[in-house]
């Protein structure tokens, strides 16, 4: 006969399922302190796609889509994007280009997985630029985008790496 | 067993019907934010200032310890450059006070030409010090928050400046914090005069560190090292403020380095000239705010340039 969890183990699960999205809130905040490094400032949008992807693919339960459209909403809230709106759609787009892709990265060798990032933030980040364009009618500038994707590519290990040793730790059993 | 099986994958079906679903209507809902948002910039622009406001005690917080980061790492960087830095300053030193004489003669002679003339001076400068606690800026748009709102005094459309030179405009204000437009955003346009030939032009941000000046007349001889300061045509910053100086042409294309390092601020002075321009206007603004500034403990008042 099953258990009943008490109180404790529920809130210990709680908490514990809520790792995910608040490492992705957390990312978020810490791109908006002021590193003041001009060259590196535009950092914040593209690694919200980070936690977003590698819980994606590694506990799907716990980034819900729902989740994923309220980061990009407090990402557009902190204004980092000229039009509100931009970034919640960048997020969902992500995110479902992570869904898509899910069996074929998830398990898959981690330079597999690296390349899927690539993917999944590089189809985002071209639709935020053709979004953005489109709004402002006019051609905007890639290159801080170009720029922005290449922070992301760059810092997605170090991430993956932090996120595997907190799955590892807290997240074996929660699903 | 087959039943069973049946239900599982019904529901595991129900399942991803609902995500999708889910899916696209949450795309839907981004596109119709977005269209409100470009219809009705009000509505958008309060949310933002109350998600900022919330928001300001924590980032003050965390922001402390990088600035600290900062100050350690500079200190080293100063420590290691004593003995040149020194020599500068001497030279700079002796310069500055064969200017010194030379400003309090001018200083003299303008009072004595004032009086005579019965001229009016431009009206007492008031400003905010205010602390940066975030860098929103990302690949299409360059801002700061800093942690002094509409309690403190601050109205939307002062002047943004460092010790240096203009760094922007306050273009969203909250109770406690507000959101400051960096001049290098693409959206940013400030009425400025080449210093030296007194041509007029717009000085536009591109979202790189080097903003553009546009219209400028055709036949105009513009070179590397001149002066770019505020014109004050629009009324929203008095003219003269120092910008920045041309630092290439390219095709006809004019590019100017700002003298404020924004890669580097911490403070940003937040100035209220009390010049009716439309950018205070707009939106709804009460202007009349911004003649009554109260004095909070955090915030640094005194009196500017007369």
């Amino acid at each position: 006969m099953a258990l009943r969890p008490t109180v404790g183990q529920q809130l210990d699960l709680a908490a514990r399922r809520s790792i995910p999205v608040g490492l992705a809130v957390l990312i978020l905040f810490i791109g908006l302190l002021p590193w003041n490094v001009t060259t590196l400032s535009p950092v914040n949008a593209n690694l919200v796609l980070i936690p977003i992807y590698y819980w994606t693919l590694y506990r799907p339960r716990l980034m819900s889509v729902w989740a994923v459209a309220a980061l990009g909403l407090i990402g557009d809230l902190l204004g980092v994007t000229p039009l509100f709106g931009v970034e919640m759609l960048t997020a969902l787009v992500g995110y479902r280009v992570a869904v898509s892709q899910r069996k074929v990265f998830a398990g898959a060798p981690f330079i597999i997985v690296w390349a899927g990032f690539l993917l999944m933030s590089a189809v985002a980040g071209a639709v935020q630029w053709l979004v953005v364009s489109i709004f402002a009618e006019s051609i905007v500038d890639p290159r801080p985008a170009l720029l922005m994707y290449l922070i992301g590519a760059v810092c997605y290990p170090l991430c993956a790496y932090a996120f595997a040793a907190i799955q590892r730790k807290s997240l074996v059993r929660v699903f | 067993m087959k039943q069973r099986v049946g239900s599982v994958s019904l529901a595991v079906a129900a399942r991803n019907w609902t995500q999708r679903f889910a899916f696209v209507l949450l795309i839907a809902l981004a596109f119709g934010i977005m269209l409100i948002g470009k219809a009705d910039t009000v509505v958008i622009s309060r949310a933002r200032t109350v998600v900022i406001d919330m928001l300001a005690p924590v980032m003050n917080a965390a922001s402390r310890p990088i600035a600290s980061a900062k100050d350690v790492a500079s200190e080293v960087q100063d420590l290691i450059a004593l003995k040149d830095e020194n020599a500068r300053l001497q030279r700079e030193n002796q310069t500055l006070l064969e200017w010194q004489t030379v400003g309090r003669e001018l200083q003299s002679q303008n009072a004595a030409l004032r009086e005579l003339l019965k001229f009016t001076p431009d009206p007492r400068a008031t400003y905010v010090t205010a602390s940066v606690i975030a860098d929103t800026s990302s690949s299409y748009v360059r801002s700061l928050i800093v942690l002094a709102g509409a309690g403190d005094g601050v109205v939307k459309g002062q002047a943004a400046i460092t010790g240096a030179g203009l760094a922007g405009r306050v273009l969203e204000v909250g109770q406690r914090a507000s959101r400051v437009l960096l001049l290098t955003d693409i959206s940013a346009r400030v009425p400025v005069i080449v210093e030296r030939t007194r041509d007029q032009a717009v000085l536009a941000g591109n979202n790189s560190e080097n903003p553009e000046l546009r219209y400028l007349p055709r036949d105009v001889d513009i070179k590397v090292g001149d002066r770019i300061v505020t014109s004050g045509v629009g009324g929203n910053f008095p003219s003269g403020l120092p910008v920045g100086e041309v630092v290439r042409t390219a095709d006809g294309r004019i590019f100017v380095q700002l003298y404020a390092q924004l890669d580097r601020m911490e403070y940003l002075r937040l100035v209220n000239y009390s010049l009716p321009g439309i950018l205070m206007q707009d939106l709804g603004v009460d202007t009349s705010k911004s003649q009554e500034i109260a004095s909070p403990s955090r915030a640094r008042f005194a009196p500017g340039v007369e």
